[in-house]
């Protein structure tokens, strides 16, 4: 069976970045219930509930700490995307289309498979408060978790757009690149209501719109900056 | 199957600076060809071309007539082994060459496994921590066991000790005989690897200046040596490499075969003819200063 | 069989070379079968198809005939055939050179003949 050039690099990514995700998840769960407990015994209100979270809030809880970490952590994923796999994949006479279309399909399952996770460990996560008689019933809307899928896969693709401008041209452009992502994370938080605590992000006057709006931007956005991650990977030199 | 590669006049700027000349040739396919040049003549430049690291800025490159740039059919066909430091890979050998085997149709991993037991590759040490020689002998086993139509080494040898290239030289005449293709050994260091090439590449300077059968080229150099008068007037108007004067004898190293009239002619002069080396050949060909 | 090859000469050659000498010295017998293209490729590390060149020649000489599937082997008549060229080489060579040195010397061909039986005596 001959497999798909571009499945097999999907599938090789989502295997490699895929592993280093576990470990982030577990990290995060571990950071997690250890400042639970200390919490629990210091008595200590941990006020970190978020606007983003659409209509209402959830409170302090595991999807917390993922949606604030992992836009980070994919953005890193992002940024390592380039330079070391593109040579691999290249090397092993795979074309720069299919690596682009890999890379794709790769955050395509990685944003599913976080998101995933993460709606398990809180289901988890309200199992036990039951458990231990701490009441907490609050309704996650779908929405949430659709931010979720969304936030990982524009971080993630912003994070490979900025290594892929400095790959491909110098590091002044790069620095080009770096605003243009700013602009695009402030226009993306601007629209789920999420407020970023800079003044120059105040200034824009970005405004938190319906929900259903808000989906079609940050999928706009994130077609526009993959469309331009492949103008930019097309013909690219493999660098030594 | 044989793969026929042919470049037609090729050229690479890379930052403004022309790295490749003009450059075009047709190599017919399963044989050794050698490509000689000297550090930075643009050698990794050429083999970059033909393996789809980089787009050539004029003319072509193509493999059975199929353009090799983002053609993955042709680039699935085409290895491209650099001696190259592997110090982000955390995994094993045998993982890392499982990996790279998935994208290889050709591969096999039953030849692959006696290669790294002919090498001594140490399988429970992760690559980033394997010795340069061991890296070394690790890239020439997957470019061995990939039986890719075209493989490519580009000084992939320089990391081995003595005992580790000849186990490499052994391996590649051998698996060429069982498995023919187009192999293609790029090297400065041109006396150990010689007799292995079939047809040989000269570049210098990022221009092609030679494509010959090496047993031609063998063929192709005479030194002459006598009386300083009579080695002057014999080599009058023939390709001079060097020239040497030893008190009143002299030495001039000419490209180019004599014909049978030359040599007798030589002889009646009581000139003594010698052959010269692929080497000294090579070193002439590409001096510095070329007039 | 020699232990290295001489850089300064077409591989192919040698390798006829090489074979002849073995013919001449009674290393190898007609109808022996001669060492096959794999083993020189791995002892002497040179391109097959550079053996094959050698052979080609011998085959195309008289010297050595094909077995379909089997190898090379020595063709009769090869001894015989070999001796008579090298005779001949050794004339157009060997006594040539020496011939023009001697002349160089002035030493006369009577003197040389007399050289030649002082070394023989030595020789035993």
């Amino acid at each position: 069976m001959k497999k798909n050039k571009s499945t097999v690099v999907g599938l090789s990514m989502f295997h490699t970045i895929g592993s280093w995700m576990l470990w982030y998840i577990g990290i995060l769960v571990v950071l997690h219930i250890g400042s639970a407990v200390v919490t629990y015994y210091t008595g200590d209100e941990v006020k970190l509930s978020h606007s983003a979270l659409i209509q209402g809030e959830v409170g302090w809880s595991i999807l917390n700490s993922a949606l604030t970490s992992s836009k980070v952590f994919f953005l890193i994923c992002g940024l390592l995307s380039m330079g070391g796999f593109i040579k691999y994949f290249v090397s092993n006479g795979v074309t720069r289309r299919d690596y682009y279309k890999g890379t794709v399909q790769s955050i395509l399952y990685l944003s599913l498979s976080f998101t995933a996770a993460v709606a398990i460990l809180y289901g988890l996560e309200s199992l036990i408060m039951n458990i231990l008689g701490l009441e907490r019933n609050l309704h996650v809307p779908i929405m949430f978790y659709v931010k979720i899928v969304f936030d990982v896969i524009l971080f993630y693709v912003v994070g490979w757009f900025i290594a892929a401008g400095f790959y491909r041209l110098n590091v002044w452009l790069g620095m080009v690149f770096i605003a243009i992502t700013v602009l695009i994370v402030f226009i993306q938080s601007g629209i789920w209501g999420e407020s970023v605590p800079i003044p120059l992000y105040k200034l824009m006057n970005i405004y938190e719109v319906s929900t259903w709006l808000a989906v079609l931007i940050s999928a706009i956005l994130i077609v526009g900056v993959i469309a331009a991650i492949r103008l930019l990977t097309k013909e690219v030199r493999i660098k030594d | 199957m044989t793969q026929k590669i042919k470049a037609d006049k090729m050229s690479l700027k890379f930052q403004n600076k022309q790295v490749l000349t003009n450059i075009s040739f047709e190599l017919e396919g399963n044989k050794i060809y050698g490509l000689l040049g000297r550090n930075g003549a643009g050698k990794t430049s050429l083999l970059s071309v033909l393996a789809a690291f980089v787009k050539p800025t004029i003319g072509s490159i193509k493999v059975d007539g199929e353009h090799v740039f983002e053609n993955a059919q042709v680039m699935e066909q085409i290895i491209f082994i650099r001696d190259v430091k592997l110090d982000d890979e955390t995994g094993k050998a045998p993982t890392y060459i499982k990996d790279v085997s998935i994208f290889r149709p050709n591969f096999d991993m039953d030849y692959a496994e006696r290669l790294i037991k002919r090498f001594k590759l140490p399988t429970d040490t992760e690559v980033s921590k394997l010795s340069r020689g061991m890296q070394s002998a690790l890239h020439a086993i997957i470019g061995l066991a990939s039986r890719c139509p075209i493989t490519i080494f580009d000084e992939a040898y320089l990391g081995m000790d003595a005992s580790a290239r000849e186990i490499f030289y052994e391996e590649v005449l051998n698996d060429f005989m069982e498995h023919p293709r187009t192999i293609i050994l790029s090297t400065h260091l041109i006396s150990e690897m010689e007799s292995m090439f079939e047809e040989v590449l000269i570049i210098d300077q990022g221009e092609l200046i030679l494509h010959e059968e090496a047993e031609t080229l063998r063929e192709s150099g005479v030194s002459v040596t006598g009386a300083v008068e009579q080695v002057d007037y014999f080599v009058q108007g023939k390709h001079i490499l060097k020239e040497q004067v030893l008190g009143g004898t002299k030495l001039a190293m000419i490209y180019g075969q004599l014909s049978e009239q030359e040599r007798e002619e030589a002889k009646a002069m009581q000139l003594t003819l010698g052959p010269i080396t692929l080497q000294e050949l090579f070193i002439h060909l590409t001096k510095e200063d070329k007039q | 069989m020699r232990s290295s090859l001489d850089e300064n000469k077409p591989i192919f050659q040698q390798i006829r070379e090489m074979i002849e000498d073995d013919i001449v010295n009674g290393n190898l017998k007609e109808e022996d079968q001669a060492p096959s293209t794999n083993q020189l490729v791995a002892y002497y590390k040179i391109n097959p198809a550079t053996v094959l060149k050698g052979f080609n020649q011998l085959v195309d000489a008289g010297i050595l005939y094909k077995k379909r599937g089997v190898g090379m082997f020595v063709a009769a008549g090869a001894y015989q055939m070999l001796r008579e060229q090298r005779k001949q080489a050794f004339q157009e060579q060997y006594v040539w050179s020496m011939l023009h040195e001697a002349e160089k010397l002035g030493i006369s061909v009577e003197e040389i003949k007399n050289m030649m039986d002082t070394m023989k005596e030595r020789q035993g």
